[in-house]
């Protein structure tokens, strides 16, 4: 039996969401959206991308001079995480058919 | 912002972005870059950015303790465990498994100089010193403990613990070497 992915925490889940149906965002625009610190938002980043449901890449500076930064983009198996996590458990379904 | 909460902020995020976890070294990179963005907020940003560096180092300690700790255990039973296991089960007679163990040392201690090293290339040094040293250290202590202390002259003991120290160093430089080609290849 395949071992049961685990379960992301809210915050993981929120930065998921953000990045959802958007191409590449930065960092800073993903802190902003989620309210996430850079403290907190990093971590989850990072695991994010060690389980395979975000990648990032360094995109050149809009500006001349400024320098690269890393962006961050939903992948596949990020999209159905998501879906999985968003999508209402057999348990709460039985429950709220009872 | 004031321009001493600037350089306060440049501070800490220096501190923060400094000599990172080799596995970290990118992520390390893309917090500086946003902070070179940020209008506003950029102390709290290098504050925040301070204390995920903080647990990526707490995190890299507790790994880099444990890769010793099994490294010591490797060296130090390696040859044991080869000599017993193989005059046991009647493969060789106690001469030829005696003449297996040095080798065994040597093997045991490149190997785990070469595997620590490769994750952590900048503490060769101190691998090699704690790999070396380690298995010989906990041994004499055990031995004395037990009242079965070796009677080594302290000359003899010292090329030892040389020689030790300094075949986990060949280990550890190989090891270093492959993990910063390693590093540099991923970095492209």
């Amino acid at each position: 039996m395949p071992a049961a992915p685990r379960k992301l925490s809210p915050q993981s889940l929120a930065v998921l969401d953000v990045l959802h149906g958007r191409e590449w965002l930065y960092g800073l625009e993903v802190a902003a959206a989620t309210g996430l610190k850079s403290g907190s938002l990093y971590p989850i980043l990072i695991r994010l991308a060690e389980r395979g449901l975000l990648e990032s890449r360094w995109l050149e500076p809009e500006r001349p001079g400024r320098p690269a930064r890393h962006a961050y983009r939903i992948t596949g198996a990020g999209r159905s995480a998501l879906a999985a996590a968003r999508r209402p458990s057999a348990t709460s379904l039985a429950l709220g058919g009872a | 912002m004031t321009g001493n909460r600037r350089d306060l902020a440049d501070r800490i995020m220096s501190l923060a972005v400094s000599n990172p976890p080799a596995v970290r070294g990118e992520w390390a990179d893309a917090m500086h870059a946003e902070f070179k963005a940020l209008e506003k907020g950029r102390l709290s940003w290098s504050l925040g950015c301070l204390v995920a560096a903080a647990r990526w180092r707490a995190a890299g300690e507790a790994t880099y303790a444990a890769a010793l700790g099994t490294g010591v255990v490797f060296v130090g039973a390696l040859a044991p465990l080869c000599y017993f296991g193989a005059v046991l089960s009647g493969l060789l007679s106690r001469g030829e498994a005696a003449r297996m163990v040095m080798p065994l040392i040597v093997v045991a201690l490149v190997l785990a100089g070469f595997a620590i090293a490769l994750n952590w290339p900048r503490r060769r040094l101190a691998t090699a010193l704690i790999v070396g040293l380690g298995p010989s250290l906990i041994g004499n202590a055990l031995l004395a403990i037990t009242g079965a202390g070796l009677r080594v002259p302290t000359l003899q003991m010292l090329v030892i613990w040389g020689v030790m120290v300094g075949l986990g160093y060949v280990g550890a430089l190989a090891g270093a070497a492959l993990g910063r080609r390693r590093a540099a290849r991923i970095a492209r």
